[in-house]
């Protein structure tokens, strides 16, 4: 997949201006950059998300899986109706919780689960998807390190293969997710 | 300070018993039956209307059309705020018909629409129309507050339509219909009644109330009251337990 994208505004401030992208099918991308870099825009752009920018994209994803970095659950049905929405049965949406040690908690609402919780039940929700390129932004996010190794262990087992792109600030991630590639923004 | 359920309870009944003490103190006060009729005499009264055939008929009649203009108002308001959350030119076109039912007394729709239906259905008409606005506005309000974010999600993620009303939209909606239910469930009660006093439909309890006050029968007046406002209160735990089961089962 390659992106070029020549000008990509919010308001008035340009984000990215002139870049050229190149992420390798088959291998794992790491996004890197201080925070206003626009990494997120990127993604979002290489995943399809945003066709606002002046550009274009060769080879796009045909089916893009999106970890947001944003959690994105609805807050008042329970663990497992979050997963009921992209799930095609109830057993593969517990498989996916109890991947993600959360086989306990499926009744539970996602409001009363805790930060690091929400952010399990996203990637289990994740899990649960099916596409060609997955694309994750900052997946570890509030999770604690036995529970970011286990995540990534999950993710790596997951991905068999396919391209994968996500967006850390952590440097541990891209050996976590054994990237083959570091993008950094400046 | 903290009130547990029990001593709360009590403290309810304890303001009942209270206020039925201060009835029944200023009834002795005034001392005529006619302007103030005693607790007692009230009960007395509703007791006899209990044993008399008439009673059931005319409670009855009206809760099955009070009944059936809620359902009615429920069933079309959350299918035209469907509607209306998906078409521009179909929000614009009922907002005024809203607007104007919401700011008209309940008075004149009852006079008007004695012109367009028989003063039997009066009551269920009246009921539906005072219902649905509210029921619409508070649905159309939910699914014009869901989280964009979600929305983007679920497409995202290709969501089937369905999915996203189960798991989306109804969750988002259920906090906006719930709170509009126990405003609607009241004012479809206090409007049929005053319907069926002004249409005066035959073996209404509406009826009832027009002829105890054109009889000056007070405590049958009262008695009647009463009965409403029982039959309302019932009507509205009924359905709140119904619609927390619904919501329990939407949420699992």
């Amino acid at each position: 997949m390659k992106a070029v994208i020549r000008r990509k505004v919010f308001g008035s401030e340009a984000v990215i201006q002139n870049r050229f992208f190149d992420i390798p099918d088959g291998k794992c991308t790491a996004i890197t950059g201080p925070s206003g870099s626009g990494k997120t825009t990127l993604m979002r752009i290489l995943a399809g998300l945003d066709h606002d920018f002046d550009g274009y994209i060769e080879n796009p994803a045909e089916k893009a899986m999106i970890l947001f970095q944003e959690d994105r659950l609805v807050g008042n049905i329970s663990a497992l109706s979050n997963l009921l929405l992209v799930a095609d049965s109830r057993w593969n949406a517990m498989k996916a919780l109890s991947a993600l040690s959360l086989g306990g908690d499926w009744m539970k609402k996602a409001s009363e689960l805790s930060g690091g919780m929400r952010r399990k039940l996203a990637i289990a929700r994740f899990l649960l998807l099916d596409g060609d390129v997955l694309f994750l932004d900052e997946p570890f996010r509030a999770l604690d390190d036995e529970s970011r190794r286990n995540a990534a262990a999950v993710l790596r087992d997951f991905r068999q293969g396919r391209t994968m792109v996500f967006i850390t600030h952590d440097d541990e991630d891209v050996s976590l997710l054994e990237a083959d590639f570091t993008l950094s923004l400046p | 300070m903290k009130i547990s359920i029990s001593s709360s309870r009590a403290l309810k009944a304890s303001a009942i018993v209270f206020w039925i003490a201060v009835w029944w103190i200023a009834s002795i006060a005034i001392g005529e039956e006619l302007f103030l009729p005693s607790p007692w005499s009230v009960f007395s009264t509703l007791l006899s209307l209990l044993v008399w055939p008439l009673f059931w008929y005319s409670a009855a009649f009206t809760l099955l059309r009070i009944l059936s203009g809620f359902v009615i108002a429920l069933v079309l308001a959350l299918l035209f705020a469907s509607i209306a959350s998906q078409n521009g030119l179909f929000r614009i076109v009922i907002d005024p018909v809203v607007r104007i039912i919401r700011a008209t007394p309940v008075a004149s729709i009852v006079i008007l629409a004695l012109v367009w239906v028989s003063s039997e259905n009066l009551s269920a008409l009246i009921s539906s129309m005072m219902v649905f606005p509210i029921v619409y506005t508070n649905v159309l309000k939910g699914i014009d507050e869901t989280d964009r974010d979600l929305l983007e999600m679920a497409g995202a993620y290709h969501a089937g339509k369905l999915k996203r009303i189960r798991y989306i939209y109804v969750p988002s909606v259920l906090p906006y219909f719930l709170s509009s239910l126990s405003i609607a469930l009241g004012l479809a009660w206090k409007s049929g009644i005053a319907a069926e006093v002004i249409g005066l439909p035959s073996g209404s309890i509406g009826e009832r109330v027009y002829e105890a006050k054109i009889y000056l029968s007070t405590p049958d007046l009262f008695a009647w009251t009463v009965t409403v406002i029982v039959m309302a209160f019932l009507f509205e735990r009924f359905f709140l337990f119904l619609s927390s089961i619904v919501a329990r089962r939407l949420v699992q």
